[in-house]
């Protein structure tokens, strides 16, 4: 049972990490008063060119794999940023409505991973194959004789664990205890206040969206890496999801993971029976397990509708004429 | 010589009767009316025509589409490195939807469901919803259809219409959940109706699997079901050898019918009204809450449509039990923002978007993969969100010059005096 329960657990966090990174960088764009439903493809380009790095370069070249995983995140976030800014000018400073050009973004980044495997002949096909193996630590020294944690985040892992629990600190302090912070939220709640209070509307929420871009390549990257071992330019939705994770933790940091943590619990159901004898027995349709989180998180959107504390700037073009 | 010179004469002769008989046969004023008229006509058509073109909306289509071809083409000589083999694939991807009639006729036959779809999401946006859950209505919709096709027994056409307003149904009630949870608990219908999509593909996947309906060797859903096809309607003797059957008038009756409602009706004013400004709406006495819910149940209607119309054909697309969001949601958002959500021009880009990916079928022989259509929808649909605020600009800058000019003339005149 307990061995079940931790393989169970594993696998939720192999989903959930991802889905934090993502959710949060959702977070700082919506915070800033820009929604951007392309996390989607935004999640696709990096985890496109995350596979695509640490594919082709070989890690003795850089000096070890550890240092390749990094790199190769350096490069998916990088490639996050450089699309999401074609986001970011065309919702911001172009007054494009928001939607449209994030769904721009959605249809552009898998087409173009697509045709660049294929064209290139990057990987099979249209398909990068995928080989985390190297990259998972097998036993961090003291720290996995820990009981349960031990087992959980210090044996045979991948290193976005850790690195999805500091961009989590990290976005909690940023948002909350910089200046930075206090003036991308102010955006996003009343950007005309914020901007006779001296403050470049534009730029804070530029960056806001370039953030989300960073932090979504980088949550592609690891999902993908740690969930498939084929890369089809497909996350699964799993950027659209992070927006409902985003809605559901309220848009703060520690509430967002938490319901990112209850997501994946859910989605990883329909996979995790198996490791419950008592709920297998019952026999029902895996469809019907991985239909669960989406008619869930409908029923919590409902729930949790009534003191929805969404940024009130939310997807409103901010025009300095206005008013 | 002389020969030559009374042949000449008579040619002469000739073409100075022919001449007269011809201006004879003009001169008639019954004749001269006719051609004045005709001419006139060629003339106000191509007059309406520019004045069409002129439309800020069309112009802007264009542009958008045109700098999508550019960028297409960009991104084709930077991948395969040559001039050459570059301007093959987009002679290709330009040419390869009328290369002859059976090709220009697959083309409008793959186009029905896409304008369909188009429809679903562009009757959304006109009351200010985002339907991103076109692929949920779509998938339910084809498999309401799809059950009815094999598991009753009817005559000919009224086994399709039965099917057909199942699709139709079943896409209603998949638009109706995001819209009254929009209305009641003012949930965002971006996320539910995405939410619907995965219920709706998971939901299609366990129905697909039935024994009743699910064919082994095809690995998809059985597909003889002669009673229930799209009647051909003998469009196939325009476009021989191909596809194409009623599903386009319908698409096109539809656009129509739609364009007219948006337009002409108390209901579509009421819609376009709310998508306007909710607020400004409820005060006019609008019931906000119940046009939301009637906005979404017609555009999951019309996307329960989409499916019929894809479905059923004699050459259908086979519905396959996979756990994947059908595309066909995402690029009816397409079509719909490159004719800015308007009816009529909905069956255009349908037929557009249509076209381009015939022809990228026939670029992949030069080597090229068939997303070339998807990165070149995704330029035009940056474009045009982008459009307005370009031609903005554009429009800002000419009124400075004028401006300018005006001021110019005026600091020249006081020089004189």
């Amino acid at each position: 049972m307990y061995h079940n329960l931790l393989s169970y657990l594993a696998l939720v966090l192999v989903v959930a990490i991802p889905l934090i990174i993502t959710a949060i960088g959702g977070m700082f764009t919506e915070r800033g008063g820009v929604t951007n439903i392309g996390l989607e493809g935004l999640m696709v380009i990096g985890a496109f060119l995350g596979i695509l790095f640490i594919n082709k370069v070989p890690a003795e070249a850089v000096g070890g794999r550890y240092v390749l995983f990094f790199l190769g995140s350096l490069v998916a976030a990088l490639g996050g940023v450089l699309v999401s800014f074609f986001h970011a000018i065309a919702a911001v400073k172009m007054r494009a409505d928001q939607i449209i050009s994030a769904t721009a973004i959605n249809i552009l980044t898998p087409a173009l991973a697509l045709f660049l495997t294929f064209t290139l002949n990057l990987g099979q096909g249209d398909k990068l194959p995928i080989n985390a193996n190297p990259f998972r630590i097998s036993e961090v020294p003291i720290l996995s004789k820990i009981p349960f944690i031990g087992d959980l985040f210090f044996t045979n892992v991948l290193p976005s664990i850790y690195v999805g629990i500091v961009i989590l600190i990290a976005a909690y302090i940023v948002l909350y205890k910089t200046k930075f912070g206090l003036r991308l939220r102010s955006c996003g709640e009343n950007p005309h206040a914020a901007d006779a209070a001296g403050i470049n509307i534009y730029r804070m929420r530029m960056t806001g969206v370039m953030i989300s871009g960073a932090l979504a390549g980088l949550g592609g990257f690891y999902l993908i890496l740690g969930f498939t071992i084929e890369f089809d330019a497909n996350v699964s939705g799993y950027g659209f999801l992070a927006i409902a994770v985003l809605i559901f933790g309220n848009w703060k940091p520690f509430n967002v993971a938490l319901s990112a943590l209850l997501f994946s619990a859910l989605l990883t159901l329909s996979k995790g029976v198996a490791f419950f004898p008592a709920l297998e027995n019952l026999n029902i349709n895996s469809n019907v397990w991985s239909m669960l989180p989406y008619v869930a998180t409908i029923i919590v959107l409902i729930l949790t509708s009534k003191n929805s504390l969404a940024p009130k700037a939310i997807g409103q073009i901010y025009d300095k004429g206005e008013r | 010589m002389s020969k030559i010179k009374s042949a000449w004469r008579k040619f002469i002769g000739f073409i100075k009767k022919a001449i007269q008989s011809i201006k004879l046969f003009f001169g008639k004023p019954k004749v001269k009316k006719i051609f004045l008229s005709i001419w006139i006509a060629i003339k106000k058509t191509i007059l309406f025509i520019f004045k069409l073109l002129k439309q800020p909306v069309i112009i802007n289509s264009l542009l958008a589409i045109f700098f999508g071809l550019v960028v297409g083409f960009i991104v084709m000589w930077a991948t395969a490195g040559s001039f050459d083999i570059a301007v093959q694939g987009l002679m290709r991807l330009v040419k390869g939807g009328s290369t002859n009639l059976q090709s220009f006729g697959n083309v409008l036959f793959r186009s029905a469901p896409l304008i369909l779809v188009g429809l679903s999401v562009a009757f959304a946006f006109k009351t200010g919803l985002f339907n991103i859950g076109a692929s949920g209505q779509y998938m339910v919709g084809g498999i309401t259809a799809l059950y009815i096709a094999n598991l009753v027994t009817m005559p000919a056409p009224y086994h399709f219409i039965l099917a057909a307003l199942g699709a139709i149904v079943a896409g209603a009630i998949w638009g109706f959940v995001p819209g009254l949870l929009k209305s009641k608990f003012n949930v965002n219908e971006v996320i539910t109706t995405i939410m619907m999509n995965y219920i709706a593909t998971y939901l299609t996947v366990i129905l697909a699997y039935r024994t009743a309906v699910y064919d082994n060797l095809l690995t998809a859903v059985n597909t003889t079901f002669p009673t229930a096809n799209i009647p051909k309607v003998g469009l196939d003797t325009i476009f021989p050898n191909s596809n194409i059957d009623l599903s386009i008038i319908i698409a096109i009756g539809v656009a129509i019918v739609i364009w007219f409602i948006l337009k002409k009706t108390t209901l579509g004013y009421q819609l376009k009204a709310v998508g306007f400004s909710p607020e400004g709406s409820k005060y006019a006495g609008i019931n906000n809450k119940r046009n939301v819910i009637i906005s979404m149940m017609i555009a999951g209607a019309l996307a329960g449509l989409a499916a019929a119309m894809s479905y059923l054909p004699l050459k259908p697309d086979y519905f396959r039990p996979v756990t994947k969001i059908n595309a066909m949601g995402f690029e009816g958002i397409s079509v719909a923002l490159i004719a800015f959500s308007n009816p009529i021009g909905i069956i255009f880009s349908g037929v557009l978007i249509s076209y381009i990916k015939q022809g990228a079928l026939t670029m992949q022989f030069v080597g090229f993969n068939k997303e070339i259509t998807n990165i070149i929808t995704s330029v035009i649909i940056y474009m045009i969100a982008i459009s307005s605020f370009i031609g903005f600009y554009f429009r800002n800058r000419s009124q400075k010059r004028k401006i300018k000019k005006m001021l110019l003339k005026k600091g020249g005149e006081t020089d004189v005096s």
